[in-house]
């Protein structure tokens, strides 16, 4: 039997020539889908409704994903830019319409209501974050926190179709794949050009540096040697590790034998990325 | 009746839509909150929450029902607004500057976001699954219409088909489950509520050829935006396209509209706009305004004769007239 991908089963709901022709899209929640369809299904919940749910949060989510790469340069644009935008800008609403439509055809109203605030509490969210960054306003652990949040916001909706123990776990697991999921997002981000900047790198270097020099350096993105100084990889690895760690601690409950057999894969997937970045701090050792 | 004395016997119950309107986007995170507000605070002339309120005078009047309604699809407009101001790159709305020019992009896309979420969250109070499927399948169909407008921007080939599908889909389907929306949750019959989509989507095809030419013949503090936007952004509206049929002018418009599109942003659009007024695109594209206007009043021959008719009346017969 072919393996559910919500790639796959998203596919209907996200293809129109415009958006694949002007624009690319980000990519899905996996890890958060991943364990929502893994909870749903050991909850005996049928595959068509659990993958009826992945499918819309996936959807919403990646609306709001979409809508997150909309940049704020103000100045003259190539037709080809504005293009770009204008079908991110539409891509995240067709999405989200979807999103209502496919709940709307299946008469799940009160998802509709639960999901709807949900977006509605990560746009806040995001506009306290953005704020605080912009005003640099921000300690290395609120950027942690609401970040994760950020990531968990749509899922933890889903709670409540849980019963126990899993509806106990679930905030917690929720939030140790969320946090997973940033550390992961962040040390990749760390190793590429310029993409620390405002990053958990960047917010822990602000409040670790002792000179006016080095937080000079700071402000200018200019402060690799920085990041060796104060060991701020090692840290990352650690808490990508920790976050791991946690989850299969988690799953270690006798009652979740059925929900550790669907989230296999997505431990496997969760090591071997634990495994890549220690592998590249030891070589850069 | 004018349409302001409509406005003021209905006065009781848009202003208790009006409050409600700003509880919802009024939130505790003050940036978001004073986003979300300044638009609202814009005014506007809330025809959806109208046209709702109207339709459930066909049926049982539950106002905390149809307040539901109303509000979400006010909210569902602004919320478009805010995004379109970014797609547009627009600097002012209504005459006040928009979100995106206030603040930023970033913040005009959360804060549309977040209306829309709280538009949905309040009709999911609604537990008609009908009214779901409408709405939904209307906001899909709205967003492939603004693809669409893009797809066929500067494209001086276009059919009057063509543009009126675009406009089916960008501005009337809203408008037509406004009065069809407000139908169905007073308990209409299915005759009824089909009959006020009918008139709220005849209505709403002349509202929008009647925007169109106003983007040619109004003042920038009429409009609250500079004239010849459209144009500008390459959107190629009947007047254009009915324009580009007349031998007369079709060549030295076509010239001006690829220059237009060569200088982007700034280019000056007074003498396309001036060639467009020297066609008969005007006088046909207000000729098909008013056809449309005639098939609502007509649609309107199948619902009681009571007191809301009445005001869906002079509401097309305003609509037909429009010039500000």
């Amino acid at each position: 039997m072919k393996k559910y991908r919500v790639a796959d089963a998203a596919a209907p709901f996200v293809q129109y020539d415009m958006i694949q022709q002007h624009t690319e899209l980000p990519v899905y929640a996996e890890p958060r889908l991943q364990l929502l369809f893994g909870a749903l299904k050991s909850s005996n919940y049928s595959k068509e409704q659990s993958e009826l749910y992945n499918v819309v949060t996936a959807l919403v989510q990646l609306g709001m994903d979409t809508h997150d790469l909309i940049d704020t340069e103000t100045g003259q644009r190539t037709e080809e830019q504005m293009r770009s935008r204008q079908l991110k800008i539409l891509a995240g609403d067709y999405f989200s319409a979807r999103f209502y439509q496919l709940l709307a055809k299946a008469g799940e109203i009160e998802l509709i209501g639960l999901l709807s605030k949900a977006v509605a509490d990560v746009n806040r969210l995001k506009v306290s974050l953005y704020e605080k960054v912009q005003s640099a306003t921000l300690s290395a652990e609120e950027y942690l926190s609401s970040r994760i949040n950020l990531k968990s916001e749509m899922f933890k909706p889903f709670q409540r179709f849980f019963e126990e123990p899993l509806l106990s776990a679930w905030n917690e697991l929720l939030h140790y794949v969320s946090r997973f999921e940033v550390f992961y997002e962040e040390l990749k981000d760390s190793l590429a050009a310029g993409g620390y900047a405002r990053s958990f790198a960047y917010w822990s270097l602000l409040g670790m540096t002792t000179t006016a020099e080095e937080k000079t350096l700071i402000k200018q993105n200019n402060y690799e040697h920085l990041l060796e100084k104060y060991n701020i990889h090692h840290v990352m690895l650690d808490k990508l590790h920790t976050a791991h760690e946690a989850i299969h601690r988690l799953l270690e409950h006798e009652h979740f034998t059925e929900l550790k057999h669907e989230l296999h894969s997505l431990m496997e997937e969760m090591a071997l990325k634990v495994a890549k970045y220690s592998m590249k701090r030891v070589e850069a050792q | 009746m004018k349409l302001l004395e409509i406005y003021a016997k209905m006065k009781g119950d848009i202003n208790k839509i009006e409050n409600e309107l700003e509880r919802v986007v009024s939130d505790e995170q003050p940036l978001l909150s004073e986003a979300a507000l300044h638009l609202l605070k814009a005014g506007g002339k809330r025809i959806r929450p109208v046209f709702v309120l109207l339709g459930g005078k066909f049926g049982t009047y539950n106002l905390d029902d149809l307040k539901k309604v109303a509000v979400t699809l006010e909210l569902i407009h602004m919320a478009s607004l805010v995004h379109d101001d970014v797609i547009d790159d627009a600097n002012t709305r209504r005459g006040q500057l928009t979100v995106k020019s206030k603040w930023d992009n970033r913040i005009a896309m959360y804060t549309g976001d977040y209306i829309h979420g709280q538009a949905l969250t309040q009709i999911a109070q609604i537990k008609n699954p009908k009214v779901h499927e409408m709405l939904s399948k209307a906001l899909v169909e709205m967003c492939i219409g603004e693809m669409e407008q893009i797809r066929y921007f500067f494209n001086t080939d276009q059919s009057i088909r063509n543009y009126l599908l675009r406009i089916r889909r960008k501005t009337a389907l809203l408008l037509a489950i406004s009065t069809q929306l407000g139908g169905i949750v007073a308990g209409c019959a299915p005759q009824q509520y089909n009959a006020l989509y009918r008139y709220g989507y005849n209505v709403g095809m002349a509202f929008q050829i009647r925007d169109d030419l106003l983007d040619l013949y109004g003042t920038e503090k009429q409009i609250g935006k500079p004239p010849g936007s459209d144009i500008r952004q390459g959107n190629i509206t009947l007047p254009v396209i009915l324009a580009l049929e007349d031998a007369q002018v079709r060549e030295p418009l076509l010239a001006e509209i690829k220059r237009i599109h060569d200088e982007g942003d700034r280019a000056d659009t007074s003498r396309a706009i001036e060639y467009i007024r020297n066609s008969e695109g005007s006088q046909l594209a207000d000729e098909l305004a008013n056809r449309y206007i005639e098939k609502a009043l007509a649609v309107l021959e199948h619902l009681p004769s009571n007191s809301a008719r009445k005001h869906l009346v002079e509401i097309a017969h305003f609509v037909g007239k429009r010039n500000y």
